[in-house]
């Protein structure tokens, strides 16, 4: 059955030209997995005749049972591709331009074997971590779009964060059957729709695609990297595939015949010429892709559900003529099963996509030539940033960790990974860095010698001696000392490669307990082999010792606390959802009394705090961060590490911030990366600096936990404005200042009109426009805002955009379907950070305070009231 | 990043305007006839007289300062009527004012301000004034002393019988429900009064606690009734419990049975243990997580520490921890921020200072010994049997969990140690971040580089000298001391920014490699400081400041 053995593969790994690590990515329903499938039956792991049916790259059960995919699964396929088409593979044909120029050795095209690592992701928004963690370790991606419901908001999610990682696309637009057979559309219309689709992935590739890579990476389906397929059929075809049997039929080349074949082109049958003008004589012409492409698949279409089988002019005989052979057992068949059978003959898909993914994707040992100084934190010359960029199997070893995978065995997990330069194997010692390790400090670093490596695929591992550069593996014996991810290396100075920064964040969480005190040491075994076991879920313990799950939404929750129960294998109590706060300030305060400075504003009120000793003041004042400047922390693009210089030409040149004061910026926090900065702001204070480190302490603490709710704060920057400090050292030590420096950003907060920011979904619906009422009642009930409606063009499906506060969004998914008879499916992707509008935080009649604050506090154990300004305030 | 208005080292002083520290004068509320009663000084005379001492020292706590002098005087009157001929001396801590023609001295002193927790008895303050005995009001906490003989005054405080006893009626209906009558000091004399009472309406299973001087009985200084059928019995408190009263009852029985009688507002509620227990699970996690730690040594009084001390210590060497002993008196948010590289400290005290800093201002967490070994020697998971009050059950598990550690380590040990020595150890789960962490125990030797002596291949003199780099390669990120790990040193060294006086005028730059390169004047010119305390200062020969 399996056309290759695990020596084989082995055997490919070292001929990195000829890999392929590619990742599937789509919205939900859109037929990833189902795709997958033809890939991995192609390889004959799973019988043909199955494939589409049985989702074989869903591993878990309840992913069987719910139709959806949860974990992204990886396996590596062997595939074989006609010697001709070597010839048209990019980056062998780019390589070879080169080489002529510079008049070096040429690459061969002997080797016709590939090895295709394969991982098939999640589709639903929940579960994007799952996607990031795949494209981590691929270099391609293929992008499965519904011809008919379209590219929709997660098919965009994980494309932009394809484009980042600088994973190059591939497009494929699935259920071409769906036109067919339920719509019914003529050539044109799915022509029209073909186009359509196209542009729309190729807005998303110009806007988010890194210009500095100088590679233009938009599709287009003459150039043969769109396919188009019916995945549940098990069909595809590219306009390569057409153009190769047509070519030899009019006897030009292919790549003209590939030309020829889509867009505004026609073929006048009168002149026989082809031509770019749509009419003959008044009389309009078929597309050339509508006559030689659709209209013969339309036929065969047509003539299978009208039962036109038997007899000269039947399909059976029409079908034998393409080259179609059907066994007699397959002829007896009917209706959409023998459509299927003689589609899956006639284009099979796994050829299709194969054929597409080999010329179209890059190999490894190209990828990494431009994905290494993207990978890679440390120095771009260095010898583990020069073993990335060659990826050269005997540099030292760097690999990257990005998700772990459950084993067999009970607690333990493969981590799984792409080995980006040197060799990994058995009984290597390697440095294992941890996601804060830094070159220099012991802190995050460990040494452990390399168990097992292992061969992902799908369900099964299979064991393998040695994984070499460019290729993804599975390693056994790593997973105590990385939580989720991390870097391997050998060289002494290796930096960490980059850290994956995640689309969704765990913005819901629950609180979980046992019914049964004497189970607490299961669950807490459980909970960390669940904080493994997602790359987003978050495992905490509150300062009031509950044990928190945190999630990106409620499905994945649900599917969290699913695998806990399981893992923990005892009953859980398990608490309502609770979102997530953030503290934050929406204004200076002012001191309306002083006269205006040079920019026009009354200067600061500055809160006061004296020290334990009353010898130690600091005064500050809370201003708020621009929440753009927040997500560019939040994303990494402006942090901590950066040199001060450039980042406070950044600060100035984007955020308009002045930049003595950018230069300035003593830290930022909670965490020492949050979005919330502290800044001295003083004029020649003395001792300043010996307290700074004191202060940043009492940041950090304070910034963690505010004093509205114990959350932690968001964009609010504290100016130091003034410090009066103790002649003695002793006086002005830590233990006077830390806690000062906390309550002077407290007093401060309050005294800067205090808010709550809540985290916001964007809301996707697509619905029928019968069920739209329904759509619209819930969303007001739930207090959403709906800023974009759209019909699909040639359907009855509206696009419905909206933003939903995440407190609002439990229950809205089962509202939903309830309104609309099930009719409506919901994607809720967490989106941005909003002010809570429900009144003034410090009023404890507001609405804030009764329906969030108290119950938070309440929840927290803490005093009903927020504490005054008068509790941190110290009067001079 | 200079200041441009700086150009030299700053004058090292400054003078500034620090307000007088403004004193408030609280008066006694009480009259002379209730200060007798409510502080017992008739038993009090009753005491000094008949062991004679001579040199008596009151110790109030601050809530009660504001009667001392009244109890100094009503106990004068009481000593002149016991004894005429003598005469008394008093004074206010240390200050000595003397009373006129005298045969045989008996000074009192009053004792305030004291080191620990009021509720301790200061015997190294009683020694100051070299005392005969110690008179103890108010809450104490009855840890047995070992040097001075003590009188506790619990100072009785009124309470409203009637209320009590029909709430107690609406809580427990039930005429047969098993229950101990407990309270705090200063209720302790209602106790035997109540318990008549209520056993007059019809109440059969009551028991009612007294006081004895046993800090370690199941009830903290507390009869109670015996360990075996505890558990079947509901509590009645009388005032609100200290933490640590609530965190030892509940862990005697369901947390659900502890009931609090509030003599301010004459009502029975149930107690928030549960919100406490879980309080102190979240701080077992801490423990566990945290490398260096502070032992705070909060009493001198108490019988044991010396042997705390030493089983702390090696408990925390036992899990490769890092200790310091530090004496601080009493507690502080400010004082403990001092030691910013300690994580986690441990108080050596009475009972009574359980600290579940329920605020959360300290710096650091605050634990008792307990929590420490629960947290070490139990294992993951441990606490929730204090969560639930089964205390049995916590001394299961520890056991449970140490056969289950040896297992694993037989394991290990069959699995053939196949160089363990130069492999990491598992790294520790933290349950408050959900990482793992690499830094719970520092002082375990942990090899931090790959390159190794090559085995033999390339000669023996090749070998040393690789190995003699390893060596220093590994020590090169452990921060030593006179060659022994110092995590604190190292926490200076790397989390610390500020380098020393001056520093402000140094040009920080950066080289190729991104170490900091300090150009200008590193620092201060070193010169002749001050001298002395902060009394008074010497600053140059002869000169004095203050």
């Amino acid at each position: 059955m399996v056309n290759f053995t695990v020596d084989e593969i082995h055997g490919l790994m070292n001929n990195r030209r000829n890999i392929r690590n590619m990742s599937v990515i789509a919205h939900v329903d859109h037929g990833k997995s189902t795709l997958s499938d033809s890939l991995v039956a192609a390889a004959g792991i799973i019988a043909a005749s199955k494939a589409g049916d049985q989702r074989y790259m869903d591993t878990r059960k309840d992913e069987q049972e719910r139709g959806i995919t949860i974990k992204s699964t990886a396996i590596s396929l062997h595939a074989d591709i006609p010697k001709e088409d070597l010839v048209d593979i990019k980056e062998i044909q780019e390589y070879n331009v080169k080489a002529e120029r510079e008049k070096k050795e040429k690459l061969s095209l002997e080797s016709n074997d590939f090895l295709i690592n394969l991982i098939d992701s999640p589709g639903h928004v929940d579960f994007s971590s799952e996607v990031t963690a795949a494209l981590r370790v691929t270099d391609g991606a293929l992008v499965v779009v519904d011809v008919v419901e379209g590219a929709s908001v997660q098919t965009e999610t994980v494309l932009r964060q394809a484009l980042s990682e600088r994973i190059k696309p591939v497009l494929c637009i699935n259920k071409v059957d769906r036109t067919l057979l339920e719509l019914q559309k003529t050539p044109e219309e799915i022509f029209l729709s073909f186009r359509d689709n196209i542009e729309k992935i190729n807005v998303i590739i110009a806007t988010y695609q890194d210009k500095a890579l100088g590679q233009d990476w938009q599709v287009s389906p003459e150039k043969g990297n769109v396919a188009f397929a019916a995945a549940l059929q098990g069909w595809a075809f590219t306009i390569r595939s057409f153009a190769t049997r047509y070519a030899q039929k009019f006897g030009v080349n292919k790549e003209k015949m590939m030309e020829r074949l889509w867009g505004d082109m026609y073929f006048n049958p009168h002149t026989k010429k082809w031509t770019k003008n749509d009419k003959h004589e008044g009389k309009p012409l078929n597309r050339a892709f509508n006559q030689f492409i659709m209209d013969p698949i339309t036929k065969i279409f047509k003539e299978v559900m009208e039962d036109k089988l038997e007899g000269e002019k039947g399909i059976l005989a029409t079908v034998e003529k393409l080259g179609v052979k059907l066994t007699s057992e397959e002829k007896a068949l009917k209706q959409k099963p023998l459509l299927k059978t003689i589609m899956r003959k006639f284009l099979p898909a796994a050829d299709a996509i194969l054929e597409m993914m080999v010329i179209h994707l890059p190999s490894p040992q190209n990828a990494q030539a431009y994905r290494a100084e993207l990978l890679y934190e440390g120095p771009p010359d260095d010898e583990s940033c020069n073993g990335i960029r060659d990826c050269d199997p005997a540099a030292p070893l760097m690999l990257y960790v990005s998700k772990m995978v459950p084993t067999s065995e009970r607690g333990r997990f493969y981590a799984f990974g792409r080995v980006f330069s040197g060799t990994a194997k058995s009984g290597l010692k390697v440095r294992i860095q941890g996601p804060n390790y830094e070159p220099g400090k012991k802190e995050d670093l460990f040494i452990k010698a390399i168990q097992r490596t292992v061969l992902m695929m799908g369900r099964q591992a299979e064991q393998i001696e040695s994984v070499p550069a460019g290729n993804i593996v599975g390693l056994v014996g790593i997973d105590q000392f990385l939580v989720k991810s991390g870097t391997l290396a050998t060289s002494e100075t290796a930096h960490n490669l980059k850290v994956m920064k995640f689309s969704v964040s765990p913005v819901v969480q629950r609180a979980v307990e046992v019914k049964n005190g004497s189970d607490l040491p299961k669950l807490v075994e459980g909970l960390k082999r669940l904080a493994k076991s997602d790359p987003c879920v978050l495992i905490t313990t509150s300062e009031s010792g509950e044990h928190v799950v945190a999630g990106a939404g409620e499905l994945h929750l649900e599917i969290c606390l699913n695998d806990l129960g399981e893992f923990a294998g005892i009953p859980l109590k398990i608490s309502d959802p609770v979102v997530q706060y953030r503290e934050t300030v929406t204004e200076t305060p002012r001191d309306e009394r002083q006269p205006q400075g040079p920019d026009g504003l009354h200067p600061p009120i500055y809160a006061l705090s004296k020290s334990p000793n009353k010898h130690n003041r600091i005064y500050l004042h809370a201003a708020p961060i621009d929440e753009e400047l927040s997500v560019a922390i939040d994303a990494g693009k402006v942090s901590a590490k950066d040199d001060v210089k450039t980042r406070a030409r950044v600060l100035a040149d984007d955020y308009g911030w002045d930049v003595t004061e950018a230069r300035k910026i003593w830290a930022f926090g909670p965490d020492t990366n949050g979005p919330n900065m502290v800044v001295d702001t003083t004029k020649a204070v003395q001792y300043l600096n010996e307290i700074k480190d004191s202060v940043v302490s009492g940041f950090q603490w304070a910034s963690k936990e505010g004093p509205l709710c114990e959350e932690p704060m968001r964009s609010i920057r504290f100016n130091i404005m003034d410090v009066t400090l103790h002649a003695d050292a002793i006086h002005r030590g830590g233990g006077q200042v830390i806690p000062t420096a906390r309550r002077v950003m407290y007093a401060a907060l309050l005294m800067a009109k205090p808010n709550l920011m809540e985290p916001t979904y964007l809301v996707e619906i697509q619905v029928p426009e019968t069920a739209m009422g329904g759509v619209y009642s819930i969303l007001t009930r739930k207090n959403g805002q709906v800023f974009h409606e759209e019909q699909r063009p040639g359907t009855p499906l509206f696009t419905i955009k909206a933003y939903l506060p995440v407190r609002e969004s439990f229950g809205f998914t089962t509202d939903l379907r309830a309104a609309t008879s099930g009719q409506a499916f919901p994607q809720l992707v967490f989106d941005h950070w909003q002010a809570v509008e429900l009144g003034n935080a410090l009023d404890p009649t507001s609405n804030i305070f009764t329906k969030v604050i108290q119950p938070a506090r309440k929840r927290k154990g803490l005093k009903e009231n927020i504490p005054d300004v008068a509790e941190y305030y110290d009067k001079l | 990043m200079t200041q441009p208005e700086l150009t030299t080292a700053p004058v090292l002083s400054t003078n500034p305007d620090y307000e007088p520290a403004t004193v408030q004068i609280e008066t006694s509320t009480f009259s002379p006839s209730e200060i007798r009663t409510i502080y017992e000084t008739d038993r009090t005379v009753d005491w000094i007289l008949s062991n004679n001492y001579s040199r008596i020292t009151l110790q109030f706590p601050d809530d009660l300062l504001r009667d001392s002098t009244l109890v100094e005087t009503a106990l004068q009157d009481g000593l002149r009527k016991g004894r005429k001929s003598e005469s008394v001396v008093d004074g206010i801590d240390g200050l000595k004012v003397e009373d006129n023609g005298i045969e045989k001295e008996r000074k009192i002193y009053i004792l305030a301000d004291t080191s620990y927790g009021s509720c301790c008895v200061d015997e190294v303050a009683a020694e100051h004034a070299e005392a005969d005995c110690i008179v103890h009001y108010g809450r104490a906490c009855l840890s047995p002393t070992n040097r001075l003989p003590v009188l506790h005054i619990f100072t009785t405080l009124p309470l409203d019988l009637q209320a009590l006893i029909s709430s107690f009626i609406s809580t427990f209906p039930e005429k047969s429900t098993p229950v101990v009558l407990t309270s705090s000091l200063p209720y302790s004399s209602h106790i035997p009064t109540i318990y008549e009472s209520l056993s007059s309406e019809g109440y059969t299973s009551l028991f009612a606690s007294s006081v004895i001087h046993n800090p370690s009985s199941p009830i903290p200084n507390r009869t109670c009734p015996s360990t075996d059928i505890i558990s079947t019995y509901h509590i009645l408190h009388i005032d609100q419990p200290l933490t640590s009263l609530i965190l030892t009852l509940s862990t005697l029985t369901s947390s659900t049975s502890l009931q609090i009688f509030d003599p301010k507002t004459n009502s029975i509620s149930s107690s928030a243990s549960n919100r406490l227990l879980l309080r102190r699970y979240a701080l077992l996690s801490h423990i566990r997580a945290a490398g260096i730690f502070g032992i705070l040594i909060n009493t001198l009084s108490s019988n044991n520490y010396l042997s705390t001390i030493k089983t702390l210590q090696t408990l925390l060497a036992k899990h490769y921890k890092k200790s310091y002993l530090v004496t601080v008196g009493k507690l502080n948010a400010a004082k403990l921020a001092n030691f910013a590289e300690v994580e986690v400290w441990i108080v050596i005290g009475c009972w009574e200072s359980a600290v579940v800093d329920e605020r959360r201002e300290m710096w650091r967490v605050v634990v008792t010994p307990w929590e420490a070994t629960a947290a070490l020697d139990g294992g993951e998971g441990v606490g929730v049997d204090g969560w639930r009050g089964d205390w049995e059950a916590f001394k299961n598990k520890i056991e449970d969990y140490q056969a289950l550690q040896a297992e694993k380590k037989d394991e290990a040990d069959e699995d053939g140690g196949e160089g363990s020595d130069d492999e990491s150890e598992e790294p520790v789960f933290d349950f408050r971040t959900g990482r793992y962490i690499s830094t719970a125990k520092p002082m375990k030797v942990v090899k931090t580089s790959l390159i190794e002596a090559p085995s033999g291949s390339n000669g023996d003199s090749g070998s040393s000298s690789t190995a003699l780099t390893t060596t220093q390669k590994d020590k090169s990120l452990s921060v030593m001391i006179n060659n022994q790990i110092s995590p604190a040193a190292e926490y200076l060294q790397q989390k610390r920014g500020w380098k020393g006086l001056g520093s402000d005028f140094a040009e920080v730059e950066y080289d190729q490699d991104g170490n900091e390169v300090w150009r200008g004047d590193e620092g201060a010119v070193v010169e002749e400081g001050r001298k002395g305390v902060a009394r008074g200062y010497h600053v140059h020969e002869g000169e004095t400041r203050t």
